[in-house]
């Protein structure tokens, strides 16, 4: 089966510094991967390769089996990859509805009453404005928006990063529910059991180049790898 | 006497109204296009000198003023459209000292090119048949009537354009894409598109501007320039990239220098730029902004 989205052999940098090194990662219809590895190890940047935001150095990134160098970010987005960034990327000035509404891409499952559905919170808010929602409820609005595009691909960069444990936990439940929907998803997060329980495969980043790929269990079975690039004892 | 004096506050107030509305149609588009693109467009103020030229070209050939107003519309459409295709999107990564050098040439340049296809002189244009009478308010008081459409106009456009930016999902886009231009790429807009209109969009509304004033002053050169100044003004003193802003601040503007103009001359230069000044101090992101 062909890839959603595939980088080959892919290297990319900030001006002189070489930030990745021939990376090979990919991530096919329905499948779950798992980005891990320290912080400033290099996810943030590869996902930005991946979207465009960031021309690669050598290599190339793969859209639907196609070489996507000539795609701008726009255009892989309307390809069906939806991204909740690092950060959030929630506009403050726009309410939450028109968060949700404005980038919406209607003739999916995902309509605004089955995001809400999802989210009661942000039902419950739809009038605020997103400077005005908490952490964990802007959170939920950068999952709704980007399932309001009815991507086959999500991306998503430390999406529990900063909420409180119970929030983390309705954000994983929420993955693995988008997850059942059939979408794929490419996951960066810092929880590493919840990322291993939830991938079929992980690639986990040391210093911009990859030390593992595989499945989990592999990654289980090596304690020495699970300590020194994801400060994992075990 | 009494009656007299009161007479004459009315119709500065709503010659002050009028000019704010007209600061609006002009200062709308400068904000949008700061605050979405982040391009200073020294040329706006130039946009409605071409407007009212078109307006006296179009009203000479066709025999009517009527004509005038789509004109200006479809011209600035057109006109907003090339100008941000072949200059604008070059220049949004720019410093803003390129930017204001490149617009700078552009208000050198349209100048010349209306002294190579108009003229260097003052033309007046007369005001539409239809709205050439006076309509009695109160008393012994009468005010034009063709003075009050315009107000009538530019309220019915500046309550469009609240509408379209503030409920739509246009407005919405537009509005992203003033705040964070790369995530609503992310999002599968494209954010050229939202550029290209808003500055169609800026460009049509100034001329626009332009051609509505026509009757109300002399058609000449460098007519922009005093609303070139005062829209800026009106932008800074609503908050960059606030439609809501920008339209109390012309209202509040453009009746402060008109009624300095009537009644305290000697300030009038200098009352707009002060309250400016204040602002800056007081609230420097602007007196309505939100948040
Ligand atoms: N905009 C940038 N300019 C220069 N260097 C950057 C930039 N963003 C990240 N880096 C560097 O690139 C490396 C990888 O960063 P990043 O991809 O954000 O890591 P991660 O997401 O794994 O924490 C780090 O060394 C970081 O300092
Ligand atoms: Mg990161």
């Amino acid at each position: 089966m062909t890839a959603i989205l595939e980088a080959k052999g892919l290297s990319a940098s900030y001006g002189t510094n070489l930030v990745l090194h021939d990376i090979q990662i990919a991530i096919h219809p329905g499948e779950v991967v798992g980005l891990m590895g320290r912080n400033g190890m290099g996810k943030t940047t590869l996902i930005r390769s991946l979207l465009g935001l960031l021309p690669p150095r050598s290599g190339s990134v793969l859209l639907d089996g196609v070489d996507a160098a000539s795609l701008k970010p726009f255009q892989r987005a309307r390809a069906g990859i939806a991204t909740v960034p690092e950060g959030r990327g929630i506009f403050a000035s726009l309410s939450v509805r028109e968060n949700l509404r404005f980038a919406a891409r209607p003739g999916g499952a995902w309509t605004e009453e089955r995001v809400l559905s999802v989210f009661p919170r942000l039902a419950e808010r739809i009038l605020h404005r997103g400077n005005h929602l908490s952490g964990g409820e802007q959170q939920m609005l950068a999952i709704g928006r980007a399932l309001m595009t009815n991507p086959r691909l999500m991306i998503l960069d430390e999406a529990t990063e900063g909420l409180a444990p119970l929030i983390r936990d309705e954000i994983w439940h929420t993955i693995a529910l988008v997850r059942d929907a059939g979408v794929a998803i490419l996951v960066v997060d810092k929880t590493v059991s919840a990322v291993l329980s939830l991938a079929d495969r992980v690639v986990v980043l040391v210093k911009g180049a990859t030390v593992y790929s595989g499945a989990p269990d592999g990654l289980l079975r090596d304690p020495a790898t699970m300590h020194r690039h994801l400060g994992v004892d075990g | 006497m009494q009656n007299a004096g009161v007479s004459t506050f009315l119709a500065q107030l709503l010659n002050g109204l009028q000019y704010g509305l007209l600061l609006f149609l002009i200062g709308s588009g400068l904000t949008l296009i700061f605050g979405v693109m982040r391009v200073i467009n020294l040329a706006h103020g130039s946009l409605f000198m071409i407007g009212a030229y078109l307006a006296y070209v179009v009203a000479g050939w066709t025999g009517s003023f009527w004509f005038a107003l789509p004109a200006a519309i479809s011209g600035g459409i057109l006109f907003g459209t090339f100008l941000e295709a072949a200059l604008f999107r070059r220049f949004r990564d720019r410093e803003h000292l390129d930017q204001v050098l490149l617009t700078f040439a552009l208000i050198l340049i349209f100048e010349e090119a209306r002294s190579i296809l108009v003229d260097n002189q003052f033309h007046s244009v007369a005001v539409p048949e239809l709205l050439d009478f006076s309509i009695p308010i109160v008393g012994g008081f009468a005010y034009s009537a063709y003075r009050l459409a315009v107000l009538a106009v530019c309220l019915a456009v500046a309550g469009l354009m609240v509408l379209v930016v503030e409920r739509t999902n246009i407005g919405a886009s537009i509005r992203a894409a003033a705040e964070n231009p790369e995530m609503v790429g992310l999002l599968g807009l494209d954010a050229r598109r939202i550029h290209m209109l808003v500055f169609a969009a800026g460009t049509a509304l100034a001329m626009l501007a332009g051609a509505l004033a026509a009757p109300l002053q002399s058609v000449y050169p460098n007519m922009g320039d005093g609303f070139l100044i005062l829209s800026f003004i009106v932008v800074v003193i609503g908050g960059l990239g606030s439609i809501g802003g920008a339209f109390w601040a012309a209202l509040l503007v453009g009746t402060i220098d008109t009624l300095g103009k009537a009644y305290v001359p000697q300030l009038a230069g200098i009352a707009v730029c002060g309250l400016m000044a204040l602002v800056l101090l007081v609230r420097p992101s602007g007196l309505f902004a939100r948040g």
